[in-house]
């Protein structure tokens, strides 16, 4: 498992300017072709985490530690290093679509601005790869889309061609940060659907949200953090099971409560 | 609820541009050859001098659209060369940040300080009196504002989702720049550009009635009041008619400017 590890972290710590600590020693692997869940309350480090992944977490902050994609170390990389991977080799898909799509421009516009940079293509052909990668998505008549701009599509649409969007350029490994919460429990199902027809191809993803639904429905391992650090880790169907850490109970008990059912033994 | 624009400001805005631009051919008269036989005339229907004319004999009325035409071109010019140099420096400041924006800022504020007429008055001294040069020293003052406010706006637009998702696309900073900030700062910078046009026209007529604009015979809204000025006694309308025309100008444009502003909730 280790070998074919295509993310690796070990003793990964991020603190703000101000030496406050965001992250604590966080150590997990994440092997090709396999969706992480990370679940965790707000403000426990998540989403920092990812994008300090990508180098762009608050300005000033500081990482330490080693993080590797592949044969990159990620941690304290050059700018140029992190901005070759980004896109092209990572992805990342955030909360919510409207407020990732610039407003001002064309779906078309920016769907093929992305396509011609990463996989330099002239304008016909990344405009016919577009139309491709949305009816991939099974977003259907993505021809037409392409001259919509953004707030006049519904949320799921948006979320969906955000999706298309980031693995584009088939990135070994999608970062996805609270991709469902915004949206409504169908257009929900079809982007984690969506997915794990991802994950089949080999692709990585880091999923990150508090919905434990979502997590027992595509993750295949979870990671439990709670103020910055790793408090539980192991196999979906096992951690939701059986819950070892007093913090993964908690927030297990809680989920079931808003379900209507009993807390776990 | 949507702000309606001013249609009596658009309307005169329009007409005043429209006269300036098409003034070479709607008038018999041109702004400049003395007629010797027709100086002073009073306003008269008979003979085509409809607003009479001036001591060496020239048309009012065609002088006061030469006057306009100028006066616009150098807004124009003066506002395009501010456009173009305040927005880029704006977004440069507010989107690479750092010491790149405290140099670019510190260099806007040391403009800011420079008193702007001694300015004026030093480079026509060194370069001669010429209209190019009043672009110029316009156009280098008048882009300050603009810089300034496009750098606050870009400072909020980067820590915006959209900016984070190009950026973690893999855009360079040049392309986010130019793609995803620049078209989100237009509205701004059209409230901005209305603004800043009737400054302009403001400013050169001051400095034409100074002397430091355009040259006889080359007329424009400064250079008309200053004519009209050392013979308001004997002829008001000499001074009237283009302060009319300059306050319809400024005013107009002022008011579209607003509605623009109120349009945007800026």
């Amino acid at each position: 498992m280790a070998s074919e590890a295509l993310l690796s972290l070990r003793k990964y710590s991020l603190s703000r300017a101000d030496g406050t600590p965001v992250l604590r020693e966080v150590g997990f692997d994440v092997s090709r072709g396999e969706i992480l869940g990370i679940v965790g309350e707000s403000g426990s480090g998540k989403s920092q985490l990812l994008l300090s992944l990508l180098g762009l977490a608050m300005r000033g902050s500081r990482v330490s530690g080693s993080a590797r994609f592949g044969e990159v170390e990620l941690a304290g990389a050059t700018e140029h290093t992190l901005r070759t991977l980004r896109g092209r080799h990572i992805a990342m898909l955030f909360q919510d679509p409207l407020l990732s799509w610039n407003p001002c421009l064309t779906l078309g516009a920016q769907l093929i601005e992305t396509a011609r940079l990463h996989l330099v293509l002239g304008r016909a052909a990344a405009r016919e790869r577009v139309v491709q990668a949305l009816s991939d998505a099974q977003l259907a008549d993505g021809a037409s889309l392409l001259g919509r701009y953004p707030h006049e599509i519904s949320g799921g649409m948006r979320q969906r061609a955000m999706l298309a969007l980031s693995v584009l350029a088939e990135p070994g490994l999608l970062l996805a940060d609270e991709p469902t919460t915004a949206l409504d429990p169908t257009t929900q199902r079809r982007v984690l659907a969506r997915m794990a027809t991802l994950r089949d191809r080999g692709m990585s993803i880091l999923l990150v949200t508090h919905d434990l639904g979502v997590v027992a429905q595509v993750a295949d391992r979870v990671l439990v953090m709670q103020q910055g650090a790793i408090v539980e880790q192991g196999d979906t169907a096992t951690l939701l099971r059986s819950p070892q850490s007093t913090y993964a109970r908690t927030l297990l008990d809680a989920a079931r409560r808003m379900e209507g059912l009993p807390c776990l033994p | 609820m949507k702000v309606p624009l001013p249609r009596v400001s658009l309307a005169l805005l329009g007409l005043l541009v429209a006269c300036a631009v098409l003034i070479p051919w709607l008038s018999p008269h041109d702004y400049f050859t003395p007629d010797w036989d027709n100086t002073e005339l009073p306003p008269q229907w008979s003979g085509g001098h409809l607003l009479g004319t001036d001591e060496l004999g020239r048309d009012l009325l065609v002088r006061l659209m030469w006057s306009c035409r100028i006066s616009l071109l150098v807004a124009a010019v003066a506002s395009a060369i501010s456009l173009v140099i305040g927005l880029a420096w704006g977004v440069v400041a507010g989107y690479v940040g750092g010491r790149v924006d405290a140099i670019l800022m510190r260099i806007v504020d040391v403009l800011y300080s420079v008193p702007f007429t001694p300015f004026v008055i030093v480079l026509t001294v060194l370069f001669g009196r010429d209209l190019v040069l009043l672009f110029i020293a316009i156009g280098a003052v008048s882009w300050l504002d603009i810089a300034r406010v496009t750098r606050a706006q870009t400072l909020g637009l980067r820590e915006r989702e959209f900016i984070i998702a190009a950026e973690v696309a893999g855009l360079s900073r040049p392309a986010i720049m130019w793609r995803h900030i620049v078209p989100n700062l237009l509205g701004i910078t059209l409230v901005c550009l209305t603004l800043t046009i009737p400054a302009v026209v403001s400013t050169e007529a001051f400095l034409s009635y100074l002397g430091l604009g355009a040259q006889s015979p080359l007329t424009s809204l400064g250079v008309m009041l200053a004519d009209g000025a050392a013979q308001m006694r004997s002829r008001p309308l000499l001074l009237v008619m283009p302060a009319l025309v300059l306050v319809t100008l400024v005013y107009a444009c002022n008011r579209l400017g607003d509605a623009l502003r109120d349009r945007h909730g800026l």
